[in-house]
């Protein structure tokens, strides 16, 4: 405040517009601004890529190899030859009338094509009825009612599971075609449902790359073998460049 | 009808949370606060040798300037290295599948996508990334960016109780983000996935001979670690195209439910650590009340509009669900938690084809990625909540006659006017690239013309300014316009929130701290959370309510739901 | 001071009542002078409003410029009534700014018809006169008023004391007296001396003194937006910049996605809906009015922060005398010494008081009268009368016949009578224990018993301060006394602290105490030496009757000289705030409604959007005339609101949020929903009315005719 009110001094107007103090925001000087250093950035940089991209997955990759390899190396199937049958999370384009069928794919199941949402109708887009009558022709199920998942793609394109009712909507086409009877087949798909983990993680479900594996071994044991294209091809592998056998 | 024995799954899933939550907050504050914690004796001697290499020392505070200086140079820095070899990949080592050079605009927009913690893919992972590029590029990229989200939160905070204009040392606050926050964090996480059955390899791919006949390719990689760093860091961008409904990224309902809790972790805790930062644990509670109703509503719309779409009603019969564009090897309410906390989360990552949904579930997604802040991604979302929060007060605080505080800071004309900009930036972003799109011409979609189409667009944009990354495809979107107008897009949705997280923080760090009395407006009520909420969502329905009814909301009278 | 009533006391003695009647004329021309473009664009809301107006009128009338409005359904007569819907949103805001306005105007017109007609003597260096304008006065003349003339400008007294009469300048009936030297020196520039011949020296220069100040500030002239309204207002631009980016991208995604067509003129009314326009529209007013309700107290802010801050006020420094306390003690009991009979202390006290004119003194004489005792007649020119000195500390009286009787502090009496009973001593202790002060009476040198005076605390000053604290306002009273004095009557009043013994330092050793701890910090006072406190305090109520010097230190002067006016001050500023809080809230929370009407007119034959047609408005085109109507007419309907401010009871901040949730919030949604579904009906009836669809028709040939 000015002299004007210091006690005692007569009272020495200040001059006018004046502004009260009380309108003055407190300010707190700011702190100094330094030009950022790039040899902290670059610094940083070099830490997160030791870090997170090296030691990181390393250390991971180490840690799983030795406790839970079979996961590691993504939960593969051995072909009785020591070729690579594939992996039981991954479908298969399975079109053999004689096997059970998996969902339709956009992708054919190839996981290299990097299926995805690539082919997607709206929820309320025409052609989704369309197609879906359209696979329920071609799996030859016009007269009964379908669950909508055997009829209808999945998301990534390589779903190897299934419902229980698709499966169990296929069993007349397998057990005519392999000349099984409808009640053997219906328990054998029964007793490959699994339940959901611990009770409470997941669906009731069908994996058919399995089921179908376990189909074929079934019918090879009652010695009536499908032929099984895995075992013929093996012999197409090519000699140099990538290796048939696991564990590259 | 599905299998009720799945809501207990969802239940566990967010109890577990909740759970953590409190903790892991409380930790997170302590590792912003320098408190002392378990892993000083490991940690504190390499971080003093990492302080000397970088030439800082913990000390030394700077002004929200600085820190948005240093923050921005080294997001620059790490993009243009990423960008780099993306475009180089081709001619690099450690390129198992023969991924090609990226071109420019896709190496800019991934490079920036990565960066943004947006992680749009505008490529085919399988075929056009090489392991190198996932590794040494993006994967150092997910850490990166999810540390420096949450280092802007730990600054914004710091304004609330500090006097000094200082709001902490970037370096020093990214460093400790990584080692004794992400990198913990992803160690477990990635540990855990591979238990589950998540592969974790170097090897790039197998050969395979399937029952169906024909060689086909296997691609594989190190998916443990890059799942838990995904959804830990709520990045959201998949090893795999189909990324979190890919059998070999979520193997299984289990792996589904610790993705769940790694995506939700860091950004609930935030809002913890807020409160011990601030010293006032409290405050959080009305916080997460909120941003808890919100989430649990939209879980709970999703749900119920997914177990079936009426549009196939005697087509095919949907006991089990709507699964078409869903896996099999999860139950309805497993796949609407997933899909609900990785887009309100903003992860990103997806277990559905997202443009499959029902239209409301497609609204419930749409207003996630308006929000932001429900709990929204690791650090920023929370800085997104912290800003609404300070509007709320601002409007709470008039209300009851008193110059608005928070905190025991005022809330003024600066910080009025930073929080604009952030409730400016997002439509902005969103709307001016969708009306250049459909005006050009140039954001031609699959999927034709109509409200499905314009869903799609809409969602590209709102996923890219929101740094959410999921997609709702089908849309070919590596085209030159795609990929700049959408990296220009997530910069904007990235930074200029950032810039204004920072600046208010920064502002408020430059004022006095005014004791609460009893004429405050006290924030710890039911009251306040309530209108927290209305605040949320009449200022984001107000600004997207006509495009929702312009997309999906029209249409759901076609499927005569 | 009639204690009880919070809201600003509308007294029937204000001047400014007497003229302060609003002239239509003068509202209409104010509000229709906002028309003009250089005006209109001070107010962001509005002035998007008002280009959104001409827009339509464009179009309304040049349709050709538009190529493609023909194929968005254009309807000359619906653009038409949107365009008179825009115009009357934008005539409402501007009749409550002009309302506002002509109310300060009125005040100031009065103010300046005093002003203008002051001539000064000036008193020139050689000792001459000089007869001069009072608007042509400089800081430091002086000048020299004499009987029934008008002080020019504010000043001091420096020469001479005069009886003065402020009624005009403060409503105060009663004379004032000033006079050279001391506290009292000050005067006021429109003030008439009554008695006795002063020189002045001049302590303003013309134009900035206080009648000028608070002319500007009433006027509006000086109106300067607070810290709190720059925020608001810069929230609500951002509001409606986001809302027009929302609304010109809905224009161009709805034309591609082609699921409807949208008509310019719906579009415009869809925007104006969303826009903050009520709060936009009354933010002006709203601030305008808080001012003049201070005024309207009687109380001069010199600005318009000034009244804001009262409203975060956390702590109020009292003054006890004449603040907490009436300011004299009083008599309130008679403690007779051992045997001796009560009435005859009585008499004793009435006597050795008949002569005291003091108000103790008085209180006395009142006490024991009502108590029975009958007086004795005195002859005043027989009877001697021993007064009061600080070195005796005893005063009373010797009668002719000899007869000494005196009242004093307990030892002085003692002294003089040279024994003290020891009942009257322990007495006399207890009474200073519980803070009140014992008077010893005798006769001769009999000790005949005590008179207790105690200091008495205005009536309703407890409920004020119970208020003040529901408000979560702590409240300190300084006082000179002693601590025991002082704790009882900290006790009695309900204050939260009490300080003893200050000195004149005391009260900015406190602010300053305070102000560390970050509250904010009000103050009344009145003497030079309250000035540095004054300066320092947040708000600084500065007492008419005081100083200049405390007058130019305070940024608020009370022309009432009231210390408890500080409460009404604060809520004034309370509610200043919480008006401009809940009318924000109220034109956000009737977006929701104006959503449900708009969206489903515009998606008509759309089923997903269509269900949010919970009004079940059937006709678009009137369901948007009638949200537009909605929109426009809340602001004349809430133009009272605003000038009043809304009701402000004191109670915790809590309660009042959750109060003005429930009103403003709660209410806004409730009422838009109604109200827009009553205009709806409204129309309805209208469009059915025969002569109406005869006007319809004419306008369409007139319009068809252009």
């Amino acid at each position: 405040m000015s002299a004007a009110v210091s006690p005692g001094a007569a009272p020495e107007p200040s001059p006018a517009p004046k502004l009260d103090p009380r309108e003055e925001a407190p300010r707190i000087p700011s702190p100094p601004y330094r030009r950022p250093s790039l040899r902290s950035a670059v610094g940083i940089l070099v830490l997160f890529v030791l870090f997170g991209s090296l030691f990181y997955p390393a250390a991971i990759t180490g840690l799983a190899g030795v406790v839970v390899p079979h996961n590691a190396d993504g939960s593969l199937i051995a072909n009785p030859n020591g070729t690579w049958q594939g992996s039981s999370l991954v479908g298969e384009n399975i079109t053999d009338p004689h096997l059970f069928w998996l969902r339709p794919s956009a992708a054919d199941y190839l996981p290299f094509q990097g299926a995805g949402d690539s082919s997607s109708y709206g929820p309320t887009d025409p052609m989704l009825r369309n197609v879906t009558l359209r696979y329920i022709a071609e799996y030859g199920l016009t007269n009964v009612s379908v669950p909508l998942d055997l009829v209808s793609a999945s998301a990534s394109g390589l779903d190897p599971d299934l419902t229980p009712g698709a499966v169990l909507v296929q069993v007349p086409r397998v057990a005519f075609e392999d000349n099984l009877t409808q009640n053997w087949t219906t328990r054998f798909v029964l007793a490959h449902i699994e339940t959901p983990y611990a009770g409470i993680f997941g669906p009731q479900y069908v994996n058919v790359v399995e089921l179908d594996l376990a189909l074929v071994h079934a019918l090879a044991l009652m010695g009536r073998p499908l032929p099984v294209p895995s075992g013929e091809l093996s012999s197409l592998c090519p000699s140099g460049g990538e290796p048939c056998t696991a564990g590259s | 009808m599905f299998d009720l024995r799945s809501l207990l799954d969802v239940g566990l899933a967010i109890l577990i949370v909740l759970l953590i939550a409190p903790f892991l907050g409380r930790y997170m504050a302590k590792v912003y606060m320098g408190r002392p914690s378990l892993l000083d004796a490991l940690l504190d001697p390499l971080e003093t040798a990492i302080y000397r290499f970088l030439g800082t020392h913990p000390r030394v505070a700077m002004g929200w300037k600085e820190y948005a200086a240093s923050l921005l140079v080294l997001n620059a820095v790490a993009t243009a290295f990423v960008y780099a070899l993306l475009v180089a990949q081709g001619s690099l080592p450690m390129n198992p599948l023969g991924a090609p050079n990226m071109s420019w605009d896709l190496a800019f927009h991934t490079s920036v996508s990565f960066m943004t913690n947006t992680d749009f893919q505008h490529y085919t992972p399988e075929h056009q990334l090489s392991m190198l590029s996932a590794l040494l590029g993006l994967m150092m990229l997910m850490f990166l960016s999810a540390a420096t989200g949450l280092t802007v939160a730990a600054a914004f905070i710091r304004g609330f109780v500090r006097r000094d204009g200082t709001v902490g040392n970037f370096w020093v606050d990214i460093t400790r983000t990584l080692t004794r926050i992400l990198l913990p964090l992803s160690l477990l996480g990635a540990f855990l996935f591979a238990l589950a059955g998540v592969p974790q390899t170097f090897t790039g791919s197998i050969t395979y001979f399937p029952l169906s006949g024909g060689v086909h390719i296997l691609p594989l990689g190190p998916v443990a670690t890059w799942d838990a760093i995904e959804f830990l860091g709520t990045n959201g961008g998949g090893y795999f195209a189909a990324n979190a409904a890919h059998p070999l990224q979520n193997p299984s309902a289990v792996t589904n439910f610790l993705a769940v809790i790694m995506m939700l972790v860091i950004p609930f805790s935030t809002i913890f650590t807020f409160g011990h930062m601030v010293r006032r644990p409290g405050e959080s509670w009305p916080l997460l009340v909120t941003v808890l109703t919100i989430f649990l509503v939209a879980l709970g719309l999703f749900m119920y509009f997914e177990l079936s779409n009426p549009f196939l009603a005697g087509v095919a019969t949907q006991n089990s669900g709507y699964l078409y564009g869903a896996e099999t090897r999860f139950t309805i309410p497993e796949d609407a938690l997933f899909q609900v906390s990785s887009i309100y989360a903003n992860v990103g990552a997806t277990s559905m084809v997202l443009g499959a949904l029902t239209p409301v579930a497609q609204s419930t997604l749409l207003f996630g990625m308006f929000l932001q802040s429900a709990p929204g991604g690791d650090g920023t979302g929370f800085g997104m909540l912290l800003i609404f929060t300070i509007l709320t007060v601002f409007i709470g605080g008039l209300m009851v006659g008193r110059t608005p505080e928070y905190l025991g800071k005022k809330i003024g004309q600066p910080q009025i006017k930073w929080a604009t900009v952030t409730i400016l930036s997002h439509p902005f972003a969103i709307f001016v690239p969708l009306v250049v799109a459909l005006v050009s011409g140039l954001g031609a979609v699959a999927a034709g013309t109509g409200p499905h189409a314009f869903t799609v667009l809409l969602y590209e944009f709102t996923s890219e300014s929101a740094n959410n990354g999921s997609g709702m495809g089908p849309i070919q979107d590596n085209t030159l316009f795609f990929n700049v107008a959408g990296a220009v897009v997530m910069l904007v949705g990235r930074y200029l929130p950032i810039l204004a997280m920072l600046a208010i923080g920064g502002s408020l760090a430059s004022q006095d701290t005014l004791p609460p009395g009893p004429g405050t407006l006290r924030t710890q009520s039911a009251t306040f959370a309530l209108l927290l909420l209305g605040v949320l969502l009449i200022l984001t329905g107000l600004l997207f309510l006509p495009v929702l009814a312009l997309g999906p909301l029209s249409q759901i009278g076609v499927g005569g739901l | 001071m009639d204690a009880g009533t919070f809201a600003p006391a509308a007294r029937s003695r204000l001047r400014f009542r007497r003229h302060a009647t609003t002239r239509g004329t003068q509202v209409v021309w104010n509000a229709l002078r906002k028309f003009w473009p250089g005006h209109a664009v001070h107010n962001s809301v509005m002035f998007v409003v008002y280009v959104l107006l001409l827009f339509i009128l464009v179009i309304t009338f040049f349709p050709w410029v538009f190529p493609d409005v023909d194929t968005r359904g254009f309807d000359q007569l619906y653009y038409l009534a949107v365009a008179v819907i825009l115009f009357l949103t934008l005539l409402f805001a501007a009749f409550a700014e002009a309302i506002a306005e002509a109310q300060g105007q009125a005040q100031a017109a009065s103010l300046r018809e005093i002003q203008s007609t002051i001539q000064a003597r000036k008193v020139l260096p050689n000792g001459r006169r000089l007869t001069l304008p009072s608007s042509q006065l400089r800081l430091g003349d002086v000048v020299e008023v004499r009987p029934s003339e008008l002080i020019p400008l504010d000043g001091d007294v420096v020469k001479g004391a005069a009886q003065i009469d402020e009624s005009m300048m403060t409503g105060e009936s009663d004379a004032v007296v000033r006079e050279a030297g001391g506290d009292k020196t000050s005067v006021l520039g429109g003030s008439r001396v009554l008695q006795g011949i002063i020189e002045v020296r001049v302590t303003t220069r013309p134009g900035e003194g206080f009648l000028d100040r608070m002319i500007k500030l009433v006027e509006g002239a000086s109106r300067e937006r607070t810290p709190n309204e720059i925020a608001l207002t810069v929230l609500l631009a951002a509001l409606t910049l986001a809302l027009l980016v929302v609304i010109v991208a809905f224009d161009y995604l709805a034309i591609s996605v082609g699921t409807v067509t949208l008509d310019l003129a719906t579009l415009v009314a869809l925007f104006v809906c969303l826009m903050p326009t009520t709060i936009g529209g009354l933010l002006p007013a709203i601030g305008m009015a808080g001012v003049n309700r201070v005024s309207r107290a009687n109380v001069v802010a010199k600005s318009g922060r000034a009244v804001e801050a009262a409203g975060d006020l956390d702590v109020l420094i009292l003054d006890k005398t004449g603040t907490i306390t009436i300011g004299n003690r009083l008599a309130t009991q008679f403690v007779p010494a051992p045997d001796v009979d009560p009435k005859e202390l009585m008499e004793a006290a009435l006597l050795a008081s008949s002569l005291d004119e003091t108000p103790e003194g008085r209180s006395i004489v009142r006490l024991a009268t009502r108590r029975g005792a009958l007086g004795e007649r005195v002859d005043p020119e027989k009877v001697r009368l021993v007064p009061f000195t600080p070195e005796r500390r005893i005063s009373g009286i010797v009668l002719d016949d000899g007869r000494e009787v005196y009242k004093g502090a307990v030892a002085s009496i003692e002294s003089l009578t040279g024994h003290m009973p020891l009942e009257v001593r322990q007495a006399a202790q207890e009474a200073s224990r519980q803070g009140m002060t014992p008077l010893a009476v005798s006769s001769g040198k009999r000790v005949l018993g005590l008179v207790i005076l105690k200091d008495v605390v205005k009536p309703g000053i407890k409920d004020r301060i119970r208020e003040l604290k529901l408000m979560g306002i702590r409240t300190v009273m300084c006082t000179g006394d002693n601590r025991l004095t002082a704790a009882a009557i900290g006790r009695e009043s309900g204050v939260d602290e009490v300080i003893a013994e200050a000195k004149p330092e005391t009260k900015l050793e406190v602010i300053n105490r305070e102000k560390r701890y970050g509250h904010l910090v009000a103050m009344t006072g009145d003497g030079t030496n309250d000035a540095p406190a004054l300066a320092r305090a947040d708000v600084g109520l500065a007492m008419n009757s005081g100083t200049s010097a405390a007058k130019e230190a305070g940024n608020m002067v009370d022309l009432d000289s009231d210390p408890t006016k500080l409460i009404e001050v604060v809520s004034i500023g309370k509610q200043l705030l919480i008006t401009r809080g809940s009318l924000t809230t109220f034109s956000i929370t009737n977006d929701v409604a104006k959503y449900f009407a708009i969206l489903p007119a515009i998606f008509t034959g759309v089923a997903g959007v269509e269900f949010l047609n919970i009004m079940g408005l059937a006709n678009p085109h009137q369901a948007i005339l009638a949200t537009l109507l909605f929109n426009a007419i809340t602001i004349p309907l809430l133009i009272p609101l605003a000038l009043r401010g809304v009701r402000f009871r004191p109670s915790s901040a809590v309660e009042l949020l959750r109060r003005n949730i429930v009103i403003y919030g709660f209410g806004g949604l409730v009422s838009a929903f109604v109200g827009i579904k009553l205009l709806y009906i409204g129309l309805s009836l209208l469009y059915a009315n025969p002569l109406f669809i005869h006007w319809v028709a004419l306008g369409r040939a007139i319009l068809g005719g252009l």
